[in-house]
């Protein structure tokens, strides 16, 4: 479990539920102590480049560490965004997802219903397109929209981390039998528990530990954005409680704590999509 | 088994697969034959494991291959309905992958967020290598299963 108070963490499967909580993320820009990684840091220079290609390719932090320098858990996403930048884009792009939306996912295209990725696109910005919708009718609309472009990056991150990555082992009762869920599977788990929680956004999502293993402790990062005008210690709280339920339910992950920070305070109007 | 009843297994084992409750979709591995012809030998025949494209039919088509196979399975995973007109979901499809020493069955599943994905995934495995327990020409059925998404993915 991280030390930062700052941070909304704890979970221990061995205990009824989420049990150790600790102080929430109470404020939206968070403190610099620790190893907290804010919206503008900037990954380490010494081996990012190619730890962040590492990342790209489905590896998790500590792999992609011995690829390139050292990385640490703490770093993991601040390399996420360097990796998001390196990430070759060879999926179904965003406008064609984005497209397919709008027409009411009408005719059925295959290459992005049949493909996990793609569709973990399309329901996130779905999910995206949802808040903005609703905040049409709240007086918040009226206020001043962040820039353009922040949907979009959050839609580049979604694309990231729907990728499969890591297979994470599930225990079979037959030894001719191998079972596993993706760690994409698992982020879009992840995303959708953040995402379902009213005035939070999920930014992005990290599983840190090695995953393969199985009984492997891991812990998990989430960054949010939170809603302007609500309470973002209750609302990190909630966050942490809805991705360690889900987390509990679809996977077999010995979760040491589920670390929420709010990242961002969003106000999202009909423009604020990026052009998606 | 010839390659036409290995097709109509797999489309067989994929609708046993979708039917199992907690599941919401259940698609061949892209790209699995690929991978086992790296790393099998005596892979005498694949089905299934395409694009998944153009229902049942384009999506079992077997490819056979006499002896190390190789080719044959390369033409099965490119060829499997890849430029089919497609109107609709595909069928549910798993891959099959006959060797002379196992018969190895590869599908990805998506489950519902309601269910607990896995016991979903044990529950599939149960119901498919019970399906092929009655199949006497194959050798040693194994499965290899993935969960893919949760929820509407």
């Amino acid at each position: 479990m991280s030390d930062d108070p700052t941070r909304s963490s704890g979970y221990d499967r061995d205990e009824s539920g989420p049990t150790r909580a600790s102080s929430g993320a109470a404020d939206a820009t968070p403190s610099p102590t620790g190893a907290e990684t804010t919206a503008d840091a900037t990954p380490s220079p010494t081996g990012a480049e190619t730890t962040a290609d590492a990342i790209a390719h489905g590896l998790d932090p500590e792999h992609a560490a011995a690829a390139g320098d050292a990385v640490t858990a703490a770093d993991a996403e601040a390399e996420l965004d360097a990796a998001v930048d390196a990430a070759p884009d060879d999926g179904v792009s965003i406008e064609r997802i984005a497209d397919y939306l709008d027409e009411g996912r009408q005719p059925y295209d295959p290459l992005i219903e049949d493909d996990p990725s793609a569709l973990a696109q399309l329901n996130a910005l779905q999910r995206l397109r949802g808040i903005s919708a609703q905040l049409l009718t709240d007086e918040v609309a009226a206020t001043p929209a962040p820039a353009p472009s922040w949907i979009a990056d959050v839609m580049s991150r979604v694309r990231l981390e729907s990728r499969s990555g890591r297979e994470i082992p599930l225990t079979s009762t037959h030894e001719r039998t191998t079972l596993h869920i993706t760690e994409g599977a698992v982020r879009g788990l992840i995303r959708e528990a953040g995402d379902s929680v009213d005035g939070a956004l999920v930014i992005s999502c990290a599983i840190v530990g090695d995953v393969a293993q199985p009984d492997a402790i891991v812990t998990v990062d989430v960054a949010i954005s939170a809603l302007y005008g609500v309470a973002v210690q209750p609302l990190a709280d909630e966050v942490r409680d809805a991705v360690a339920r889900h987390l509990l339910q679809q996977t077999e992950l010995v979760v040491e704590s589920v670390d929420v920070t709010v990242r961002d305070v969003h106000q999202l109007d009909d423009e604020a999509d990026g052009g998606l | 088994m010839d390659d036409s009843r290995l097709s109509q297994l797999a489309t067989e084992l994929g609708a046993l697969a979708a039917g199992t409750p907690g599941v919401v979709r259940v698609q061949a591995r892209p790209g699995f034959a690929t991978v086992v012809r790296r790393a099998v030998d005596g892979l005498t025949s694949v089905v299934g494991g395409g694009t998944g494209l153009g229902g049942g039919a384009d999506a079992g088509a077997a490819g056979a291959a006499g002896g190390a196979g190789a080719a044959g399975a390369a033409d099965v995973v490119d060829g499997s309905g890849a430029v089919a007109t497609v109107t609709g979901p595909s069928a549910p499809i798993v891959g099959i992958v006959v060797t002379k020493a196992e018969t190895r069955i590869t599908l990805d599943i998506a489950v519902s967020d309601e269910a607990a994905g896995p016991r979903v995934a044990r529950d599939v495995a149960e119901r498919l290598l019970g399906r092929l327990a009655v199949e006497s020409e194959l050798v040693e059925p194994s499965l290899d299963l993935r969960i893919v998404g949760v929820g509407s993915l």
